[in-house]
């Protein structure tokens, strides 16, 4: 047997993945009666339906009739970098303050992309800096950390 | 006549000196950053939401984000026109005649018929929300749980049938969205479902954190892959004004466009993309040289703008009579709504009727605006459409996660944008569209409270959904959209339209 349809397969699994837990997680939270459905009733239905719309995803895409589709190449080190700069940020922020926590974010960031320059990179860091200031802090005044609180 | 004075009212509350403002700021970032690249209008809205929280008046908030919407499909459209790349598949149609024209030299007419056909539209969509809204919002008095049950599931199924990918994978990322959409504590049983553990997730996922990372952080991910496969911006706009005969060829096709995306904007899963593909086939079959279609034929331009966004603005019909999302956009002006404590329905236009029809002036006011402002701008926009990638993309990094963090003063949310980060680029590796998702977030928690509400009303029996004619005959329409989308013949064709337009 072999999987005509990577795109499809791989789709079908996550649905059934993601189903299945849902079922057993919904198992603790009481079923209910049809004529008082308890929490689990609903999310056990969804959870059910989508789990054999799955399976027939997969297993259509076995056959012939699903076509043929591979999964495009996943850019594993642009996806690891954005969510290390966002995950930064949300670490750093509490701590660190805004100024900081947005300097690092744009460097993470931009290493993301292959043809960065070094002075550019330096260039928009700054200005993002600035910018996040001026809308964030002083023009719409939401309440966050702006430099580091142990000084 | 109460239309009037509804509408004078409206005008009232949108031509106030904060409301203008706030307007104003919205078709302006909308545009600019629906122009820049890579930043479709569902980006540029999920971006932006988190700034409207700032707002204190509701009413306010919604004309911002009402105007950031349609600022961001007109510049869409100017990316449409310049560039070919169309900023959401609405604007697709746009980029069949529209970049032929701009090729030919003839960019600012293009430009120009392009937002006067919106205006007119707008102004006419507007005519038809205002007359709309009381008798819906009156008819959705009469509606029981089992109604609104069998409603919502047609305007999912609506949503599915538009996308264009598989249907059962689009129904299953349907579903995928209402499961996340019973995160929290579930009120009628006090018990909290799928929180992990988190505090923060008893009042439910936070659909902005979502949005923004399904639709405006994954997105970036793509056109870093596919960097450097941007056409050359036209830098000839050319004269602006259309000639006499630009304007006589295009009036039938915009008043056609217009009535016809009035009427399909209103229809679950409705709204803009099915109003310009269907006006361009219309024009094209009404023309006496369709031959011409695809080679810069104005009437190709003009109806397909215009119905595109008189169906953009019926789709507001909905959301605010029934407090149903038609479309994604309309998902997340709910979730605007739900921040100021307003829950969305047909009592919105009893006990805010400043709010109701203030929104609806000030989309004619706004789009009377785009037009006055965008024509002399176009030289800004040009510019704007030039900035390398590598420049905007840590901005707008940066402008999601302040912005998210700001809803809530919270860094929870910011967290939260990476798994759906993660999963939204995931998706669309998998050719799993994360729209549906997005409207299964919104109408899952809804769904769930009216099935349970029917079925203690029915004592547990399921005839209720079909014993109530209203209930009855929306599921047989649901049922008839699933069926012809999964025969055969009409699935071809389904995929020759949604084809058509990829390429």
């Amino acid at each position: 047997m072999r999987i005509r349809n990577e795109k499809d397969f791989w789709s079908g699994v996550m649905f059934v993945t993601i189903g299945v837990a849902t079922i057993v997680i919904a198992r603790d939270y009481g079923m209910g009666t049809l004529r008082s459905m308890g929490p689990g009733w609903f999310p056990t239905a969804i959870g059910t339906i989508m789990a054999l719309l799955g399976a027939v995803i997969a297993l259509r895409s076995l056959g012939r009739s699903g076509g043929t589709e591979r999964i495009e190449r996943i850019g594993l080190r642009e996806l690891l970098l954005l969510a290390l700069s966002i995950a930064l940020f949300a670490f750093l922020l509490p701590r660190l303050g805004m100024v900081i926590s947005v300097a690092i974010l744009s460097l993470v960031a931009i290493f993301a992309d292959h043809g960065f320059r070094m002075i550019e990179a330096v260039i928009i860091t700054v200005s993002l800096v600035l910018l996040s200031w001026l809308i964030f802090a002083l023009g719409l005044s939401v309440q966050m950390p702006v430099w580091p609180t142990v000084f | 006549m109460d239309l009037l004075s509804n509408l004078a009212l409206g005008l009232s509350t949108a031509l106030t000196l904060t409301n203008l403002g706030y307007c104003f700021i919205g078709v302006l970032l909308g545009t600019a950053i629906g122009v820049l690249p890579g930043l479709g209008p569902l980006a540029t809205i999920a971006m932006l939401l988190p700034i409207t929280y700032q707002i204190g008046e509701p009413v306010s908030a919604l004309i911002m984000l009402a105007g950031i919407y349609y600022g961001a499909q007109y510049g869409g459209s100017t990316t449409a026109i310049l560039i070919n790349v169309p900023g959401e598949i609405s604007s697709v149609v746009t980029t069949l005649d529209g970049y032929q024209m701009a090729k030919q030299g003839r960019a600012g007419p293009a430009l120009a018929i392009a937002a006067i056909g919106s205006f007119a539209a707008g102004t006419i969509a507007t005519v038809v929300i205002a007359a709309a809204a009381g008798p819906m919002s009156e008819l959705a008095f009469t509606f029981g749980p089992a109604e609104y049950f069998s409603l919502m599931t047609l305007g999912l199924v609506g949503a599915v049938v538009l996308s264009h990918g598989s249907l059962l994978k689009a129904i299953c990322m349907v579903l995928a969205g209402i499961l996340v959409g019973t995160v929290g504590i579930d009120v009628n049983s006090g018990v909290t479902r799928f929180s992990f553990g988190f505090d923060e997730l008893f009042d439910g996922v936070e659909l902005a954190a979502v949005a923004i990372g399904v639709f405006g952080l994954s997105e970036i991910l793509i056109n870093l892959e596919r960097r450097d496969h941007r056409e050359k911006v036209t830098s000839k706009v050319g004269r602006l004004m259309p000639t006499k005969d630009d304007f006589r060829q295009s009036t039938w096709p915009i008043l056609r466009g217009a009535g016809l995306g009035s009427i399909l904007g209103v229809l679950p899963g409705g709204g803009s993309v099915l109003s310009s593909f269907s006006s361009y086939v219309l024009e094209k079959k009404l023309s006496r040289h369709p031959e011409r279609f695809g080679k810069g034929e104005i009437a190709g331009l003009a109806g397909p703008e215009a119905a595109n966004n008189a169906g953009a603005q019926t789709s507001f019909i909905p959301m605010l009579t029934l407090g149903i999302p038609s479309n994604v956009v309309m998902a997340l002006m709910i979730a605007a709504m739900m921040i100021h404590e307003i829950t969305p329905g047909p009592q919105v236009i009893r006990n805010e009727p400043q709010l109701f029809w203030g929104l609806i002036a000030s989309m004619w006011v706004g789009n009377l605006m785009l037009l006055v402002l965008n024509l002399p701008l176009i030289g800004l926009w040009i510019r704007l459409l030039t900035i390398p990638y590598r420049i905007l993309y840590p901005a707008i990094i940066m402008f999601c996660v302040i912005g998210t963090y700001s809803m809530r003063n919270n860094v929870f949310d910011v967290w939260l944008i990476l798994p759906f980060f993660v999963m939204g680029y995931l998706w669309r590796k998998l050719g799993c569209e994360a729209a549906p998702f997005l409207l299964g977030i919104v109408l899952g928690p809804m769904l769930e409270k009216q099935l349970r509400r029917a079925m203690i009303i029915s004592r547990g029996e399921w005839d209720i959904f079909v014993m109530k004619p209203i209930s009855a005959a929306l599921l047989g329409v649901t049922v008839m959209l699933l069926l012809a989308v999964a025969l055969p013949f009409t699935a071809g064709k389904r995929r020759e339209v949604f084809v058509e337009s990829e390429d």
